[in-house]
């Protein structure tokens, strides 16, 4: 009869309540139901029925809102009638319960938090790394609201993104929107403070420069309005801090002197900050600030990027009070049709749209080829930290929770919610990840302090700001609420309480299927983490031992530009050795030589190739071409290079001798590998017209283990055979490793020489850290993927002990059954191996995908290279280590428990 | 000490039902459908709910099923306790209070 499955639908229909409520007062409900449903039934017609079922209906929907909610805001109990502040008040009495169970195992806290520390620290570190170069404008730039940078595009997308100076003037009149306007323009000069001119990186820049970017100058003053006009003596100039106390001492007495700028005399008015390498964001220290309108005077060969329509300028502005970028694009805009207008432009430049977005400072495009590396590895990293982590501790925790799963059952027997336990089961876990998130916001400004200086070459504005506080807090609350949901779900189904009095049957399959679950998650997803940390521990263990020759410490490099000092091809031979013969005769010098190229010194773009590569075709790979360096015959020598075959180049290698070269070690394995080098032919030169020369002997290569690119297979030639080389460095080693007590003697010689040679010179190590940026950034990944590491053990030891302790009741009656105990614990230790077997066979094939990726996306390894492997395995080893510990130790310890002891334990 | 949070109706509807006698759930549902002329006809998750907070209270108890009254075995019954009277009186007097607050202003005004 419809009444019947009707009163069946309804009593269905009550699941949607608290399970609670449904079965204190379910019965009572359906025979209301049903005596009203009789009522309408005897009384009138339809219309009565169907009111009765809409109403049942209503009030069952309602009575499920508000009986949920009441389960999960227990009201007070007798008497009490309070103001509606409930919500808080469970919310009290759930966190003092959390804390009463956090501290009623320490160990485990203690370990879970701290496994979310790291994790969550590391994320908050790599946020700040990826916020500090991709959104904040570098160090020393004061106020960032309303600084933008002033730009303009074509619709074609091609053609310069630079600025015309005459478009700058006319922009700067737009005070309505624009409180000033400033450009720049990267160059190098020659500075010299008495004497001995080196070539250091500058800027040109307009009089409103400082002001725009309100920068905190260390002394002095920026320029001001009058600057841009060129003064007839000694016009004004700022320095870089980095030069200011490098090469001056740092004494503030600086301010009025006089230096040489490209041999013009300049006034020192201000010493820039600390770490601001310029707006152009590059990657060296800028040391010095001249006045843009200078140009010509500084660069009388040079085109003047002032007349002329050269697009020679970037811009950056700050808005006028109460403007905004869109309003000062349209302002800039008309200002350029007036300009372009009056230029007469034809239409090429005619659909140019000026732009006006915030300013960001890091622009050098090396960064920008590093960005990626960056990003997609950091973020890659702390990613798989915190899944790590969080895959650790809700293992941890579920191995906990299912403890406490005769405490879970008495309370939903008695009524609790399932709602309520698990709410307060999260909130356990929010609190531990509060407790952890806040150490790890301690972590993360420890952390960034080391890695501002350490890590990057170029500065980084990494003070943790309020985006890494509100990420961090945001990554917290989710790994709170992310691994404690798991847990909390899973151990407070009621199939896992078949009966409370059956605890002997032990946690049941499917909690084991998911604590092994968790196990195999967080092991396969370390793997790739150490793997690409291994592949750059392999490079970058310490600075100077990568590379192969002796004490680089010791050695000077000093870098001449001999064309632009005036010379011609003919007298550059003749000056170098005069030169080298001096340096080689001081006291305390143990060698030096002329190179064209040295370890962090770049080479230039000779190569030499091998002969089958001659069909014309340049291959893109640039596989089959190796660097040149020109060198002095001492060279080897004085580097300590050693030559392993053959000889090394000599004073008889002069022009019109056969040419002759020699090959590093590199070169000869890749080019002809096993085969004996010497006598082969190289040609060195692109193209159809190569020059022929014989390979005479094998020197020991630059760099040692991993290669960080191809371009360090180099080929060495007689200076005097190719002599047309002007940018040259010496080399100088000194004879006890005090290098740098040489640079004034030698100074002293090349200036004897001629006072006017420019000259940079710098300790071989610098010029190697400078160019290591990478390594620097690559040395992060490898701190994380030792973090991983830890975690990795870690967490696979406390959650296989925990699974192991857990079941100590049944270990004890397995034994008091007459088990044997060695064969009870070699169970569970082939247990933790299966759990380490099926998360090897998941990790290993990850870790071998990303090979290629961290490999040849970032380096230049060959894949497969026996490092890797090597690496590989004793990652592996290690996992299996763990493992077996972790399921043999606490195996031991709980089947050595007096099994009386083993059967009353909670 | 009347403090302002009313209660809510459909517990103040029961708690009145119970206050001249024990009644199992159908009965005070009936009772109040009386008293407001078939205006109130709660619905079984509202009259359980309302009892089941006013247990909570202590403001009514379960009682036996009274006997010799031809009291169904199987329902439950419910009696008002004396937290219970005393709550129910504060009710009132603080109904009471509004009141006459809202007869002297609207004396007043119209």
């Amino acid at each position: 009869m419809l009444n019947r499955w009707l009163l069946r639908a309804y009593r269905a229909a009550l699941r949607i309540l608290p399970p609670g409520f449904r079965r204190a007062w379910g019965d009572e409900m359906v025979r209301e139901a049903r005596a009203m449903w009789r009522e309408a039934s005897a009384g009138r017609a339809g219309g009565g029925r169907t009111r009765t079922l809409v109403l049942l209906a209503g009030d069952l929907l309602a009575t499920a809102a508000r009986e949920w909610w009441d389960a999960a805001v227990p009201r007070p109990g007798p008497g009490i009638r309070t103001p509606a502040a409930r919500p808080m008040d469970a919310l009290m009495q759930d966190l003092r319960y959390a804390f009463r169970q956090i501290v009623r195992s320490p160990v485990l806290s203690t370990v879970a938090m701290a496994v979310l520390t790291v994790g969550i620290g590391t994320n908050a570190v790599v946020f700040t790394v990826l916020d500090g170069i991709l959104f904040r404008p570098p160090p020393g730039v004061g106020d960032t609201d309303g600084l933008v940078e002033v730009w303009s595009t074509v619709r074609s997308g091609r053609g310069s993104r630079a600025l015309t100076y005459r478009e700058f003037l006319a922009y700067r009149d737009q005070d309505a929107v624009f409180e000033e306007v400033a450009v720049y323009r990267p160059t190098r000069v020659a500075l010299g403070t008495d004497g001995s001119p080196e070539m250091v990186g500058a800027e040109l820049a307009s009089s409103g420069y400082f002001a725009a970017l309100d920068l905190w100058m260390e002394l002095g003053t920026g320029f001001v309005p009058g600057d841009d006009r060129q003064s007839g003596n000694a016009p004004h100039a700022v320095l870089g801090y980095a030069f200011w106390q490098g090469r001056m001492g740092g004494s503030p007495e600086v301010l009025g002197r006089t230096i040489e700028v490209n041999g013009r005399p300049y006034t020192v008015v201000g010493v820039a900050p600390e770490r601001f390498y310029g707006a152009g964001g590059r990657d060296e220290p800028v040391a010095l600030w001249v006045p843009a309108a200078d140009h010509p005077l500084l660069f009388p060969d040079e085109e003047s990027p002032l007349t002329a329509d050269r697009r020679a300028f970037r811009a950056v502005a700050r808005l006028a009070d109460g403007s905004t970028p869109s309003r000062a694009e349209a302002a800039a805009q008309n200002a350029w049709r007036d300009v372009a207008g009056a230029a007469g432009v034809g239409s090429p430049d005619g659909d140019r749209r000026i732009r006006v977005t915030p300013y960001r400072g890091i622009g050098s495009r090396r960064l920008e080829d590093a960005l990626g590396f960056v990003g997609v590895i950091g973020g890659l990293i702390g990613g798989l930290v915190l899944l790590i982590a969080c895959a650790n501790v809700s293992g941890l925790l579920l191995g906990r929770a299912l403890g406490r799963r005769r405490e879970i059952g008495v309370r939903l027997a008695l009524g609790a919610g399932r709602r309520r336990i698990v709410r307060q089961l999260l909130t356990e876990s929010v609190l531990l990840a509060t407790v952890a998130g806040a150490a790890g916001v301690l972590l993360t400004f420890g952390a960034l302090d080391v890695l501002e200086r350490r890590l990057f070459t170029f500065p980084l504005d990494l003070a943790p700001g309020f985006v890494t506080l509100a990420l961090t807090v945001g990554v917290t609350a989710l790994t709170g609420l992310a691994f404690g949901l798991t847990p909390a779900l899973h151990a407070t189904r009621a199939s896992v309480f078949t009966s409370l009095k059956d605890d002997v049957a032990g946690t049941g399959r499917r909690s084991s299927h998911l604590r092994d679950g968790f196990t195999v998650a967080q092991l396969a997803l370390s793997l790739p983490l150490l793997t690409a940390a291994g592949l750059l521990v392999g490079q970058f263990v310490s600075e100077g031992s990568r590379y192969a020759f002796a004490e680089p410490e010791g050695v000077l490099a000093l870098r001449m530009e001999l064309g632009r000092s005036g010379y011609t091809a003919d007298e550059v031979d003749p000056l170098l050795s005069r030169i080298r013969d001096r340096v080689a005769a001081l006291p305390g010098v143990a060698g030096a030589a002329f190179t064209s190229a040295a370890p962090g010194v770049g080479f230039g773009s000779d190569v030499v190739r091998l002969p089958s590569a001659a069909d014309g075709s340049e291959e893109a790979s640039g596989s089959r071409f190796f660097r040149l360096a020109v060198v002095d015959p001492d060279y080897f020598a004085t580097l300590g290079l050693p030559i392993l075959r053959g000889r090394a180049l000599g004073p008889s290698d002069v022009a019109g001798a056969p040419l002759v070269v020699v090959v590093d070690e590199d070169v000869a394995r890749w080019a002809w590998a096993g085969e004996d080098p010497l006598g082969r032919t190289l040609i060195m030169g692109r193209g159809e017209d190569g020059t022929p020369v014989t390979v005479v002997g094998v020197a020991g290569s630059v760099l040692e283990g991993l290669e960080l690119t191809p371009e360090t297979r180099v080929v060495y030639a007689a200076r005097r055979q190719r002599p047309d080389t002007t940018s040259m460095t010496l080399v100088v080693r000194a004879v006890n490793g005090a290098a740098s007590s040489l640079v004034p003697a030698v100074r002293a010689e090349l200036a004897a020489e001629d006072p006017d040679l420019v000259v940079n010179a710098r300790l071989m190590t610098e010029e190697i850290a400078g160019s290591s940026e990478l390594a620097h950034a690559a040395a992060g990944a490898v701190g994380c993927g030792l973090i991983a590491l830890l975690l990795a053990c870690v967490g696979l030891y406390g959650m296989i002990a925990t699974g192991v302790t857990e079941r100590t009741r049944e270990i004890g009656v397995r034994i008091a059954l007459g088990a044997d105990r060695a064969r009870v614990i070699r169970h569970f230790v082939r247990r933790g191996f299966v759990v380490t077997l099926i998360a090897l066979g998941v990790g290993l094939p990850l870790s071998w995908a990303m090979i290629p990726v961290v490999g040849t996306g970032v380096i230049g390894v060959e894949a497969f290279a026996p490092e890797v492997a090597v690496g590989l395995g004793v990652v592996t080893l290690l996992m299996v280590g763990v493992a077996f510990l972790s399921s043999w130790l606490p195996a031991r310890r709980s089947s050595a428990v007096d099994p009386v002891r083993a059967l009353t334990t909670e | 000490m009347a403090d302002d949070h009313a209660l809510p109706p459909a517990e103040f509807r029961v708690l009145l039902a119970l206050l001249d006698g024990v009644r199992h759930g159908h009965g005070i549902k009936l009772d109040v459908r009386a008293r407001t002329e078939g205006r109130i006809d709660m619905g079984p998750g509202t009259l359980y709910g309302a009892i089941k907070r006013l247990s909570r209270r202590g403001w009514i108890e379960e009682v036996e099923s009274p006997e010799g009254e031809g009291g169904d075995g199987r329902r439950r019954y419910y009696r008002v306790t004396a937290e219970g009277r005393d709550a129910a009186r504060g009710e009132i007097g603080r109904m009471q209070e509004l009141l006459a607050i809202a007869r002297a202003k609207t004396a007043a005004g119209t």
